[in-house]
């Protein structure tokens, strides 16, 4: 399927130059729980375009649905209907094993909870994803990530050894390791004290800024949403407000209107 | 709390279940090992008691001393001319003479001995009025034999041949084989056969003629007369019978020696309970580890309700509860099982041809007592330890953030204890092993407790190098298994004691199967070692079953056969020497040094070849414990009274190990044969040249199907025959324990995934497909299962190498058994994927978004 595309685009470089396909895209997504009347419907028709290289944070309030629209975005739940691709690629209806794949290549996750393995180090963290996926590490690549994150020096140590600040700067590099399609970060600063979250926030920031890092960030932190480059408002299920370069005022306003 | 505990099992009955199963075998082996044998001891006694009811007293020949039960010995018989002088005794009803020996082998169509014996040849004299009182054998078809060409055959004999009354049937008793007509089938008592034995019932006239017995009798049974007490008719008895003969009761006498059925069905019972015992050892040690996880991994909870005021003593007693519950539980399931599976063994006996009796299940309350005992206190100890650390878990767990708390560390004292049990298991070991003059039961009771203290011992110190060892033996998984291979390398090195403690239930089993097999393959080669260096014939002519003793007439029927220089038979039987019942050996002085090999202490082969009428050889052992040098002058006893002066003439030092069973008394063949005329031949060794030796001796020996030709080597082999038996019923038995001690690796596995759920779903969010997840579970299996393998290798070894020196007086070498050691170590791996089958798929299906989910 990519190659038929690729081939198109290269007969008209002018359209490649144009019109890239968004990073993400999502159309009509809807997912319901529940078969009979009682169902809920926690995303009920959403639909985004995500471009290459924009930062952004998806907010809302608890049961608005955000989270469950990320996992939909990732591969990791099915929508009921409506369609996601990544990078151009249809990514509904694929099997486990293909979304896996899929999510190797082209998903990078931060999750809230730093999830790293104890028993490996901090450089082992960070080379997990390739390990599995049975590539080679580019070790100079490896040791920038990790200069970056500001734990060169901390590489061989265990996660228990290290601080939350720290652990989830190790998880950024993980994600950050296979220069994903699209990196997922789900409430990155939810654990961590304000100065560790404003670290985080920068790296993902930095990431964007400078190597076009597409990223999806849910949170409900109005400092954090500010970092972004647009700010996605769920109520409901629904898409209420698309806010482009946010400031941290702008997103107070926005939610005490949505809450209204 | 009691009712927390009750529903902290309820909450988790899957894994209970699973971690209870190992009990429940091990009960169940227990609760089956006592009702088997309660049963079978049952029907054996009512046998005795039905075979030898209608028989008030017997006669028969006085012996100096008892004669032991090889085989090898001729018992003395009576005179005929006895059995008028009782006849005519107005107490007795009826007096029958009887011949019954052990020596008479039924052959089948294929030429081959029906059974594995004994072999019973019965001259019965059906004749006499009454006779059907003394004699267990009930004819189910035709009429007992009444010519000197007809036999009664065992219901089960005829069966396995088949053959039926009118048929033909060969039989090998004195002589050469000779074929009968089946004149009728009986049943011994009420079963078709006892164990593996055979019954060939002649008319007595022909049976004396048969066993070359003529006017002797083995014994007289005799019915007394109706009203005349049994002591009335033993004393009338005893005033007329000579001093070489004496009057017993039937069961005292036991012609058909159900003793030894008896003797036989201890072992079974002792077997089937020492084996029952390993499997609730090992099934202690995963009930231990479930415990440990479960209260590790609700440390939180058991925290918390320490903060809301619940006593150390309740949390200990919550605890208990629970493995207390699991261990009545898994008893109560272990004991009823236990009655499926005695049936189940007594089917499978009876298919392996192995009838016993039918009688009724006896169900006693001592199994009841002991399995119910032994099933909850073994839980309960186990539960101990971890319920003892769950009150050692401060109440601030409950407040701490993060997974999972630590639990306490008490490593100090456990090393301690550890180097404490290892010293006391290593000191009961060899003290066992070495001490001198003890009593085999007493060296049991010292290593017996030394075995399971040392497993102990290695299980708490395998904990601190498993990480170590789990690392070196973990090289392969990621060699091979690639990153989940790495991965399940450090999953199983992360949590060392718990790997160690699943790992040990697996060492037991292993280190006991290593030990059998060191210690068969020690058997082997000392066997086959000493009969290379003993045996200088090209061909041991000896009973298909190698042990028991052959015809005399073997030797004039192979001697000028084509190939044949010369023969040289060894003739055995029991004499008393020195207070003590050994073999003599009967030896052809000009042709036995060709055939063995004598390695002299005092005299020669010159020597040898002179040994005249007084003239014998003793073993160096026999002469220096007795002072003997050669010229001692010495008496042996003979079992019918008389008594034989020998003059020591050679000195020889054979192999420590007695691989021949030759006794220590050696003497030439035609004094051995003057003193004992019916005696029979251990073997006798053939010098040939030629190939075509053997098929001629084949060829010579058509007449005697019991007999075989063997190269010196295929007789070693025959000899060890047991031991491959042996091997291959210890082997089914500790499948057993192994199969507890993979219960044990599912659960540890189980729970460790259940408590990694959120690790798995971050592997499977950043691209581990569900077939890594798999390699990765079964790896941390396998690399478990490798590290109890090689924790057993390594016990059993030391065991193996403890008991050989403990042997080696006796000549028991060791000897490794590479080829064993590589399979073993093939099957747990195997083993350890197995175990990991139900764990790695629930731990493939479980949702990435798992690891996403906070609570």
């Amino acid at each position: 399927m990519s190659t038929t595309t690729d081939t198109e685009l290269a007969l008209d470089p002018g359209l490649l130059a144009e019109d890239p396909p968004p990073a993400v895209s999502a159309t009509r997504v809807t997912r319901r729980y529940g078969t009979d009347e009682s169902a809920v419907e926690a995303v009920a028709g959403v639909s985004l375009d995500v471009p290459a290289g924009q930062f952004t944070a998806v907010m809302g309030p608890s049961g608005s649905g955000k989270s469950t629209l990320m996992h939909i975005l990732a591969g990791l739940d099915a929508p009921t209907s409506g369609s996601v691709s990544i990078g151009g690629r249809e990514i509904t209806g694929l099997s486990d094993k293909q979304l896996t794949l899929l999510r190797r290549r082209h998903i990078g996750f931060v999750f809230q909870a730093f999830n790293l393995l104890p028993m490996l180090s901090a450089e082992e963290n960070v080379l997990l994803p390739l390990q599995l996926a049975g590539r080679k590490p580019d070790r100079a690549w490896v040791a920038e990530l990790l200069a970056t994150v500001g734990l060169a020096d901390r590489r061989h140590h265990r996660p228990a050894e290290l601080s939350g600040g720290q652990q989830q700067r190790v998880a950024v590099a993980r994600a950050l390791v296979t220069e994903p399609t699209v990196l997922f970060a789900d409430e990155p600063t939810g654990n961590l004290d304000s100065g560790s979250g404003q670290q985080i926030l920068g790296l993902l920031r930095d990431a964007a800024s400078t190597h076009g890092q597409t990223t999806v960030m849910v949170t409900h932190d109005p400092r954090a949403a500010a970092t972004a480059d647009r700010v996605l408002y769920l109520s409901d299920g629904q898409v209420v407000s698309d806010l482009h370069r946010p400031t941290e005022a702008g997103v107070l306003e926005l939610m005490s209107e949505v809450s209204r | 709390m009691t009712r927390l505990g009750l529903k902290a099992i309820a909450a988790r009955r899957a894994r209970t279940l699973l971690s209870c199963l190992a009990v429940v075998l091990g009960v169940g082996m227990v609760s089956a090992a006592f009702t088997l044998s309660d049963t079978l001891r049952h029907a054996a006694d009512s046998l005795t008691s039905s075979s030898y009811r209608g028989t008030d007293a017997v006669i028969d020949a006085r012996t100096a001393f008892k004669l032991s039960q090889q085989g090898n010995a001729s018992p003395p018989t009576i005179p005929a001319s006895l059995l008028g002088r009782v006849r005519a005794l107005p107490q007795v009803a009826t007096a029958i003479g009887d011949l019954t020996n052990t020596q008479t082998r039924i052959i089948d169509a294929r030429g081959s001995v029906v059974g594995h014996g004994p072999y019973f040849g019965v001259g019965f004299d059906a004749t006499a009025p009454g006779a059907h009182r003394l004699t267990p054998f009930r004819l189910s078809a035709g009429h007992f034999a009444v010519a000197p060409d007809q036999v009664v055959i065992d219901a089960g004999t005829a069966a396995k041949l088949p053959v039926g009354v009118g048929g033909q049937v060969r039989i090998e008793g004195r002589g050469p084989v000779r074929t009968f007509t089946v004149s009728g089938i009986a049943t011994f008592g009420a079963v078709n056969s006892i164990g593996s034995a055979t019954f060939a019932v002649f008319d007595l006239g022909s049976a004396q003629r048969l066993f070359d017995e003529s006017d002797r009798y083995d014994s007289i049974l005799i019915a007394a007369r109706r009203g005349v007490t049994t002591s009335a008719l033993r004393q009338a008895l005893s005033r007329v019978i000579p001093a070489s003969a004496q009057v017993q009761s039937a069961a005292a006498q036991d012609r058909f020696t159900l003793t030894g059925l008896k003797q036989f069905i201890s072992i079974i019972e002792i077997a089937l309970l020492a084996f029952g015992g390993i499997a609730i050892f090992v099934g202690a040690f995963t009930i231990f580890n479930t415990l440990s996880i479960t209260v590790a991994q609700r440390s939180r909870e058991l925290a918390m309700l320490r903060t809301v005021g619940a006593s150390r003593r309740q949390v200990l007693g919550s605890v208990l509860l629970e493995a207390l519950v699991m261990g009545v539980v898994a008893s109560l399931v272990g004991l009823f099982g236990g009655l499926g599976l005695a049936g189940g063994l007594s089917s499978l006996m009876r298919s392996l041809g192995l009838a016993l009796p039918q009688a009724g299940t006896v169900f006693a309350i001592h199994t009841v007592i002991v399995a119910m005992l032994v099933g909850v206190l073994v839980t309960a100890l186990a539960g101990l330890g971890p319920a003892l650390k769950a009150t050692r878990i401060s109440p601030v767990v409950a407040l701490r953030e993060g997974g999972l708390a630590q639990a306490p560390r008490s490593g100090r004292r456990i090393r301690w204890l550890a180097n404490g049990l290892a010293g006391v298991a290593l000191g009961l070991l060899v003290a066992g092993m070495f001490a001198g003059g003890i009593a085999t039961g007493t060296r049991f009771a010292l290593i017996v407790p030394g075995c399971l203290l040392l497993f102990i011992a290695v299980a708490l110190l395998s904990a601190r190098i498993a990480a170590r060892l789990a690392s070196v033996l973990g090289r392969p998984a990621e060699r091979l298994g690639g990153a989940p291979g790495g991965l399940a390398r450090r999953n199983a090195m992360r949590n060392p004691a718990r790997t160690a403690s699943t790992a040990a239930a697996l060492m037991i089993g292993v280190a006991l199967v290593v030990f059998v097999s060191v210690i068969a393959s020690g058997l082997r080669q000392s066997t086959t070692g000493t009969l290379e260096h003993q045996i200088k014939a090209g061909y041991v002519v000896a009973a298909s079953d190698g042990n028991s003793p052959i015809d005399p007439g073997v030797a004039g029927a192979i001697s000028g056969a084509s190939g044949v220089r010369s023969t040289s038979s060894i003739a055995q039987d029991q004499v008393r020497a020195f207070g003590r019942t050994v073999t003599i050996n009967g030896v052809v002085p000009s042709s036995i040094g060709a055939a063995y090999r004598y390695d002299w202490k005092s005299g020669s082969d010159a020597a040898l070849r002179t040994l005249d009428g007084s003239g014998a050889i003793v073993d160096a052992a026999f002469a220096s414990s007795h002072h003997l040098v050669t010229g001692s002058r010495f008496r042996v006893g003979l079992a019918d009274g008389r008594s034989l002066a020998l003059v020591l003439r050679g000195i020889d030092v054979p192999p420590k190990w007695g691989a021949l069973g030759l006794g220590p008394i050696t003497v030439s063949t035609s004094m051995f044969r003057s003193v004992f005329p019916g005696a029979r031949d251990r073997l006798t060794f053939v010098m040939a040249t030629g190939r075509g030796a053997a098929a001629a001796l084949r060829a010579r020996l058509s007449g005697f199907p019991g007999v075989q030709v063997y190269s010196p080597a295929a007789f070693a082999t025959k000899q060890l025959d047991w031991v491959s038996q042996m091997l291959a019923m210890i082997y089914v038995l500790l499948a057993l324990a192994v199969l507890a001690s993979l219960l044990g690796i599912v659960n540890t596995l189980a729970l460790s995934v259940f408590e990694r759920t959120r690790e798995l779903g971050m592997l499977r969010a950043v691209g581990m497909t569900r077939r890594q997840v798999r390699r990765m579970i079964r790896h941390e299996s396998i690399v478990t299962a490798l590290l109890g393998a090689t924790l057993g290798i390594a016990v059993g070894l030391f065991l193996a190498a403890l008991v050989t020196a403990a042997l080696s007086g006796d000549g028991l070498q060791f000897a490794l058994p590479l080829g064993s050691l590589v399979a073993f170590v093939v099957i747990a791996v195997l083993a350890g994927m197995v175990a990991a089958v139900a764990p790695a798929r629930r731990a493939s299906r479980l949702d990435p978004l798992s690891a996403l989910a906070y609570e």
